[in-house]
């Protein structure tokens, strides 16, 4: 009798073990699943002089323009541009990123641009507050039906971050290259995307010691207008 | 009689509610309708036209250039944005508010202007300028 009664505790022990372990690969595969997949690839940037950033002249000219007017020595201003292998032309010029310089007073200046337009010059400490501690400008374009078919992200980082992700429509996530003026404070990070599975939905700061920050929806921002 | 004062007294109270909500409820529908849709006469005022019509204020000047701005500030952002001449959606871009956009297009007819992609309530103060400004 005191045989039996071991065997069936032994039993049900095992049986509670196996549901517990169950249990846990469930919960385990549920996290995979739910949580954004980690930040195995880094979206890259490059940095240039705008002599080197091959715009077409009247463009040129205009950014040039824009800079001066703004305080900024041309030769000084840099082109930090998304790089991605396939991105379609979706403008008249074929990249998006910032054009960045730093005014007589030593306060870094950004326009963002993209395939079909670019921003006045703003201070980067502005920007910054917007979302306490990055904003990125979101640009987007149809594809041949009219829903968004193509999207840039360009974005400004306080010095206290040390790493931006986004976080993309099929919740993996990226990090992005942070790219600074030389001794320049703040940093420069640029996404672009075609496809929708890939689209921007949210960025993400962290500090130095990993905790996030700062971070902006940038979802609503690449949908079309709605009536 | 006492039944009677206090009757004329709730009459009075719901009254006044029904005043002070008429008041202070409800945007007007014209400001409404406004709000949801885009561009702004240069004149001022709430003529605001959805894009698929293809109203605008904002139509492409000068061969190469256009800008727009929007200077509200109860919302940190404003959309800008790109449209063909009958009003399809060609591009947009999410700046802070008072910061210019110079656009670049080679379609004669194009036009641009702002939308308030926070909320269907919002005036939105966009300016544009026939020939970019840069």
């Amino acid at each position: 009798m005191k045989e039996v009664l071991v065997h069936r505790v032994g039993r049900t022990r095992a049986l509670a073990a196996g549901v517990g372990v169950l249990l846990l690969a469930a919960a385990a595969i549920a996290a995979i699943v739910a949580l954004p997949r980690g930040a195995g690839a880094t979206a890259p940037s490059s940095v240039r002089g705008l002599a080197d950033a091959g715009l077409p002249p009247v463009l040129d000219r205009a950014v040039a323009s824009a800079a001066e007017r703004a305080g900024l020595d041309r030769a000084e201003v840099r082109q930090v541009t998304a790089h991605a292998a396939g991105h379609e032309r979706a403008g008249i010029y074929d990249s998006a990123g910032l054009y960045v310089g730093r005014n007589g007073r030593g306060s870094e200046l950004v326009s963002f641009f993209s395939p079909a337009s670019f921003s006045s010059f703003v201070e980067a400490r502005n920007l910054v507050r917007i979302n306490g501690g990055i904003f990125a400008s979101a640009a987007s374009q149809p594809d041949a039906t009219g829903a968004t078919g193509h999207v840039q992200l360009m974005g400004v980082a306080d010095p206290a971050v040390g790493r931006v992700e986004i976080e993309r429509a099929d919740r993996t996530a990226v990090s992005v290259e942070l790219a600074r003026l030389p001794r320049g404070r703040f940093s420069y990070f640029t996404y672009v995307s075609d496809d929708p599975g890939t689209f921007p939905h949210l960025v993400r700061a962290f500090g130095s010691s990993g905790e996030i920050v700062a971070q902006q929806d940038v979802s609503e921002d690449v949908k079309p207008p709605s009536d | 009689m006492e039944n009677r004062a206090k009757m004329r007294l709730t009459l009075v109270i719901v009254a006044a509610s029904a005043a002070i909500a008429a008041t202070v409820g409800p945007t007007a529908p014209t400001a409404r309708a406004c709000s949801s849709y885009w561009n702004v006469p240069a004149s001022g005022g709430c003529t605001y036209y959805p894009p698929y019509t293809g109203h605008a204020e904002t139509g492409f000047c000068c061969a190469f250039g256009e800008t727009t701005r929007a200077t509200f500030d109860t919302f940190s952002t404003i959309l800008q944005y790109w449209a063909a001449a009958g009003g399809s959606w060609k591009g947009q871009q999410n700046v802070p508010y008072d910061v210019y956009v110079h656009w670049y297009s080679s379609v004669s007819s194009d036009k641009f202007g702002c939308h308030n992609h926070h909320t269907g309530w919002m005036f939105v103060n966009c300016h544009h300028h026939d020939g970019a400004i840069w």
